[in-house]
């Protein structure tokens, strides 16, 4: 019976953790989701774009052996189970524009430092100016707000 | 690595030097950075590594059991953008002074400094960026016990070399790595293995000369990326009258969905001023090499996901055809060695039990144009693993 409450209380933590971190997500308003995949050594797709204030929810899984998925500067830093073993989630909120790399955290072999990709994250504006001009070149990443609503890393499912 | 100043390499020591000092500058910017904000730096580890345990059998020759790779890679991140990877590679298990049986090599061992997304700096000693398999050799990478023939004779992987260099990643799918190493040594080329035998190895290796390395990698979509890459580099340093220059040219092309995989790469050796290099090390040996001007090799894999319901319920079966010739084309006045224009056949599955661990079983039906040198046909087994 223990045993039971304790497994009860843990799976109602990470709802738990959501709520108190992320009012919006209470909204009932449709999150995104981005999926990403890690093999060696690249993640796909490397290159994700993000409206500022956008909740999103991130599942990364591998083809391969396990990765890790961090954002550098932010606090983020998932492990991803092996092929066939489940995915890492995690929900971001990009509270400022700008350019956060995300990169393989577990050595995964001879290329490991290659594993690396950026969350572009564009103001309103810039969105909808966008469709006019695509090129972002702009440098300004580590250095931007975010929010990370919740974390967690998934064995065969959520 | 010795440093030489001769009168007519001074270009490329040169480049080799500024190479160095951009890296020097660069780094004091680097540690500028705020290394502070990401918890966990400095950190290292933890220790990783892959093992190869092979068990070959060719007909009329005895079976060999052999601990072909003992490797184990150490890392130390200095910060988020400083970081070091190496990669010490024992082969064939034992090690002895004059011996061939074995070799200790420090395959990896370089500093990275990340400064963008689009240019990082790079030194130390380097994998070659060269085909799919010199920078992607864990066991459960690859199909087949042993590396392809192209991958061994045409690129002699695992091709490593001292030196340094720029990566990055360019957007929309585009990948680059451009390096200057320490050149091939011309007088160590043979004709049955190529310019294998000419890899210095980073060991106290003779730079009057720099090769350039570099390759590009285009990612379309999740399932298929594209690679180019290229060296050359003056590989006659040690005879400095000849002007023997290598350049290797190189394509190949992955495309995977879950099932499928697909696996094609092509590469052609360029060898400048072979008849006079055959001449050279004749007078120092006292029989012609037979070197030829021009190696090339080509092949294809189809691998299926015959099991597809994850590991341990998880097989894959290939094929692989290949074709490689060391005696591509000759210069004028030699004549080719058909043994050394070989094709292959190989057959095989690889069964994971965990993602990282690879059970490989095939068979190899390897034939030369020669009529005179029998075709061989070998059964491998072999346990690789990644941790």
């Amino acid at each position: 019976m223990a045993t039971r409450v304790i497994v009860s209380i843990l799976l109602l933590l990470p709802a738990t953790a959501t709520s108190g971190l992320a009012p919006a997500a209470q909204t009932g308003s449709p999150r995104r989701v981005i999926h990403i995949t890690a093999e060696r050594f690249e993640f796909w797709p490397t290159e994700i774009r993000l409206t500022e204030g956008e909740e999103v929810e991130i599942r990364v899984k591998s083809d391969d052996t396990a990765h890790g998925f961090r954002i550098v500067g932010g606090g983020v830093n998932l492990t991803v189970p092996k092929r066939g073993q489940g995915e890492a989630v995690t929900v971001f909120k990009p509270e400022k524009s700008g350019r956060y790399t995300f990169e393989c955290s577990r050595m995964c072999g001879a290329g490991h430092n290659f594993m690396r990709g950026v969350l572009i994250v564009d103001a309103p504006e810039e969105q909808k100016a966008r469709s006019i001009t695509t090129d972002h070149t702009e440098s300004t990443e580590n250095s931007m707000g975010f929010s990370v609503v919740s974390v967690c890393s998934v064995v065969r499912g959520c | 690595m010795t440093f030489e100043w001769p009168k007519r390499a001074g270009r490329s020591s040169a480049l080799l030097t500024l190479a160095f000092a951009i890296l020097v500058s660069t780094s004091s910017v680097a540690a500028q950075q705020p290394a502070g904000v990401e918890p966990g730096f400095p950190s290292t580890g933890p220790i990783s590594g892959y093992m190869d345990f092979h068990f070959n059998k060719a007909d009329g020759e005895a079976g060999t059991l052999d601990f072909h790779r003992f490797v184990l890679l150490f890392t130390h991140s200095f910060s988020p953008r400083v970081r070091f990877v190496s990669e010490l590679e024992l082969e064939h298990a034992f090690v002895e002074g004059l011996e061939e049986a074995g070799e200790l090599e420090l395959e990896q061992a370089y500093l990275d400094f990340l400064l963008s997304r689009r240019f990082n700096l790079r030194a130390g000693m380097l994998l070659v960026p060269m085909g799919i398999i010199n920078e992607r050799h864990e066991p459960p990478v690859f199909n087949g016990v042993e590396r392809p023939f192209v991958d061994t004779v045409i690129i002699p992987t695992t091709w490593f070399e001292a030196g340094a260099g720029v990566h990055g990643d360019l957007g929309r799918g585009f990948r680059y790595r451009a390096y200057a190493l320490a050149p091939l040594n011309a007088l160590e080329f043979t004709a049955e293995k190529g310019i294998r035998g000419g890899r210095q190895k980073g060991s106290q290796a003779n730079v009057r000369n720099v090769a350039f390395a570099g390759r590009l990698e285009y990612r379309s979509s999740r399932h298929l990326t594209i690679g180019a890459s290229a060296w050359g580099g003056d590989s006659s340093f040690s005879v400095p009258r000849l002007d023997t220059s290598v350049r290797i040219g190189e394509v190949d092309a992955r495309y995977r969905t879950d099932r499928l995989e697909l696996r094609a790469q092509a590469a052609q050796v360029g060898i400048d001023d072979a008849a006079r290099l055959n001449d050279a090390m004749a007078r120092l040996t006292g029989v012609s090499p037979n070197i030829a001007r021009s190696l090339r090799g080509f092949y294809g894999e189809a691998a299926y996901r015959i099991w597809n319901a994850g590991a341990p319920r998880d097989l894959v079966g290939f094929v692989r055809y290949e074709n490689f010739d060391t005696q591509y084309r000759m210069p004028v006045g030699f004549v080719p060695l058909k043994e050394f224009d070989r094709e292959a056949w190989v057959f095989g599955i690889t069964y994971f039990p965990d993602p990282d661990i690879a059970v490989k079983a095939d068979y190899v039906r390897l034939q030369n144009q020669s009529g005179l040198v029998p075709t061989r046909q070998i059964v491998n087994v072999g346990l690789g693993w990644w941790f």
